[in-house]
């Protein structure tokens, strides 16, 4: 239990009886639910943890098999209830994360009570009559961005120019303006998130959902939001006045409300 | 000139003029991404009008979509937990649709309750750096590839060679060197391949390492490696720096299992140890009764003939015993130094008697004639008569054999110098090996192949050195160093 717990640097908050689990999105780390917590804190108890490859998570623990998938990022959160045995919690996932807690809660739904999306998308490719807002094109630019931050002056060439690596912590400096993610998994994580298609384990889901839409999200649009919506049984959809894909971070008070409104 | 500088100081500090005429693009923005201001550089490079941009445009605009993804997944959350991100590569947009490579920093400003009310933001145009980058991601994708060609490439050849850091970290070993001695090849680390070497061998084959990569020059080390099944075998572990001139990049080196030439060896020393002690007594006794029959001669023409000439040759083979058993002592290191002092031009000249009455060629002495030596005056003389022998035995046609004596930096140097037919280069490296002959045919000159190896390791007990230069057709100019004794009044 304890492995897990650290593995995936799960941090426990606040005394109420329901647990309520914040999972980040890609690209970052727990730390983006700092305004969230003072809110919750009092009347549930609050877990917090990375995904192995992001944050303080321990990165020997990752097996570039297992996340290949979002499956295997669902393990991890499968894992962490298991460990701390929860039951019935409110699940509050950002961007990927809403569609990582969809494959967890179709397989372990006593885990969950409630699951809040925030910027959700299950499929962010453009199919046939589906719009999720990019065409491969996009991504493949995302990609070439990536790998220019990561792999181009970042990571591959300053090291040598340091002289055969001598001094390592020049890499850790720069990467650090990285979420600490390191730059190999940040990819494949990437290259998970931005390919998977998940509309089919969506219309699996028996739970009831809130969908939080931020106005003119270019990684979540609207449609998307409302796409949701109407393939699940039990959602509510609440488009807030927030703009981007980071509501809990640019709105804290507005997501807040809407979060609350709806537990 | 007061003047002069304070309008010129007055223009340089004109803040309004460093802003918008600034050599780097700058551009505030609200949280939401609604650009509010934006110097003059940014406006050029991007074709805008400021009325253009100045609320009407997002900072997102100026990305490509999925330079939009990366802005909000990754910048815009960064820029909100650490208030500040450097040196993001984005493609930046122009009106007209076409871009360039840029470099964003930003920074954010905070009312006071912690909310964030601005970013700005400076983007750098990094299109040449950009060229460079490339450039060198080829180049590196380049020598990765050679690295991999050559890995391939040295893995199939039946030698083993290995590469070293120039530190002297093996870093590469190639797959038959590590299947020899049943290692992974990527786990070569100095204690996993020290532990290969027998422990007999380990302390002064790490001493030549070390050694070696610190002197920076080709070097050699003899040595014992355990192979797969555990069995030891001699191997000679030869190593060069690279490049040959400038700083070193690397250690190549390769490793040579010289067990059977390493036994044949020890073979002979025993064998010519058991030989040359087992000679020594009978020989002796032969000598003595020579002496007396000579001394009992009557004085028939004869016999005083065919005793001189019995007397000669057993002297030679007490000469050549001498040789024997001289090799045995100098493996075992009992050859003791009776040193004095005494003017080595003496000995060359004593020399040259000795040596001059039985041939034609014509001895020379010349150099320092007043150089002095602090050395075994009869060691120094079986060199020097070694080097005088050789040269006439290998160089008949030479007329002139120069021996020369000059001191440098401390030392004094003998040289015999011939002008005779030289030796071939890949020889020249193995004349002080023991029972080393130049000509194997073994019928054209005769010997035990052990006179030079004496000489060499006589010199060396000294605390000199040894060595030949040698042009084919030229001649061959053979050297030896002894260290000049501290002068009379230092030794005071």
């Amino acid at each position: 239990m304890n492995d897990i717990l650290k593995r995936n640097n799960v941090q426990l908050m606040g005394e109420g009886e329901q647990y309520m689990i914040f999972a980040h999105g890609y690209g970052c780390d727990q730390h983006v639910w700092s305004d969230m917590v003072p809110a919750f804190v009092d009347d549930y108890k609050l877990v917090l943890f990375d995904y192995v490859g992001s944050g303080e998570s321990d990165l020997s623990a990752y097996d570039a098999k297992r996340y290949s998938s979002l499956n295997g990022y669902a393990q991890d959160l499968i894992e962490i209830c298991d460990a701390l045995q929860i039951r019935n919690a409110i699940l509050v996932g950002h961007s990927v994360s809403s569609m990582i807690g969809v494959l967890a809660a179709n397989q372990r739904p006593e885990f969950f009570s409630k699951l809040i999306f925030l910027g959700p998308s299950p499929c962010y490719l453009n199919k046939g009559d589906y719009h999720g807002g990019f065409e491969q094109a996009d991504l493949d630019g995302l990609f070439e961005m990536m790998d220019n931050n990561y792999l181009g002056w970042a990571q591959a060439l300053a090291p040598q120019i340091m002289a055969n690596g001598d001094r390592p912590e020049l890499g850790e400096t720069l990467t650090t303006s990285f979420c600490a993610t390191d730059p190999v998994i940040a990819q494949q994580f990437a290259r998970v998130t931005f390919l998977s298609d998940n509309r089919e384990d969506l219309a699996k889901l028996k739970l009831p959902s809130l969908t939080l839409q931020c106005s003119s999200d270019i990684i979540a649009p609207l449609e998307v939001g409302k796409y949701i919506h109407n393939v699940l049984p039990d959602n509510r959809l609440v488009v807030l006045k927030a703009t981007g894909h980071c509501s809990h971070m640019s709105a804290p008070a507005e997501t807040i409300a809407a979060i609350r409104n709806f537990i | 000139m007061k003047n002069v500088n304070e309008d010129i100081a007055h223009l340089l500090v004109d803040a309004e003029a460093l802003y918008e005429d600034a050599p780097c693009g700058y551009c505030s923005f609200r949280p939401d991404g609604t650009i509010i201001k934006i110097n003059r550089t940014l406006l050029t490079w991007l074709g805008y009008a400021a009325g253009d941009v100045v609320g009407q445009l997002r900072i997102t605009d100026l990305f490509s979509k999925g330079g939009r993804i990366y802005y909000e997944m990754f910048y815009y959350p960064l820029v909100q937990m650490t208030g500040v991100v450097k040196e993001i590569s984005f493609e930046i947009f122009r009106k007209d649709g076409t871009s360039f490579p840029g470099l964003l920093n930003a920074n954010v400003i905070r009312d006071q309750a912690q909310q964030i009310v601005a970013i700005n933001c400076v983007l750098i145009d990094i299109t040449d750096r950009k060229k460079y980058e490339s450039e060198l991601l080829n180049a590196k994708k380049f020598a990765e590839l050679a690295k991999d060609q050559f890995e391939f490439v040295s893995d199939y050849i039946p030698e083993m060679i290995w590469t070293a850091t120039p530190a002297g970290e093996i870093n590469y070993v190639n797959k038959r060197f590590a299947d020899y001695l049943g290692i992974e090849p990527l786990n070569n680390s100095i204690p996993v391949l020290s532990a290969c070497i027998h422990p007999d061998d380990r302390l002064q084959s790490l001493r030549g390492w070390v050694r070696g990569i610190r002197a920076g020059k080709p070097f050699q080390i003899q040595l014992r490696l355990k192979d797969a099944s555990g069995i030891y075998k001699w191997h000679l572990l030869k190593s060069v720096p690279y490049p040959q001139t400038g700083a070193i990049v690397k250690w190549l080196g390769s490793c040579l299992d010289i067990h059977a030439h390493v036994m044949e060896v020890e073979q002979k020393d025993e064998f010519i140890s058991v030989a040359s002690h087992e000679l020594r007594t009978p020989v002796t006794g032969l000598k003595l009764s020579l002496q007396l029959l000579s001394r009992m001669n009557s004085g028939g023409e004869k016999q005083t003939q065919l005793l001189d000439q019995a007397s000669r040759n057993v002297r030679k083979i007490a000469g050549l015993i001498d040789d024997l058993l001289n090799v045995d002592r100098l493996k075992t290191g009992q050859l003791p130094l009776n040193r004095t002092l005494f003017q080595i031009s003496d000995l060359l000249r004593n020399c040259c008697t000795v040596i001059q009455t039985e041939n034609e060629q014509r001895l020379e002495v010349s150099g320092d004639t007043n150089a002095e030596v602090f050395a075994d005056e009869n060691r120094m003389e079986q060199v020097v008569v070694n080097l005088i022998s050789n040269a006439i035995k290998y160089a008949p046609g030479s007329k002139k054999i120069i021996l020369q004596a000059i001191t440098i930096e401390g030392m004094v140097e003998v040289s015999v110098t011939d002008q005779g037919p030289g030796i071939a280069k890949e020889k020249v490296a193995h004349l002080f090996e023991r029972y080393y002959r130049a000509d194997h045919s073994g019928v054209k000159y005769s010997g035990l192949g052990l006179g030079l190896y004496i000489s060499s390791e006589i010199v060396k007990k000294h605390g000199g050195m040894i060595g030949v230069q040698s042009e084919p057709g030229i001649g061959s100019r053979f050297w030896f160093t002894i260290p000049a004794p501290l002068k009379p009044d230092d030794t005071k």
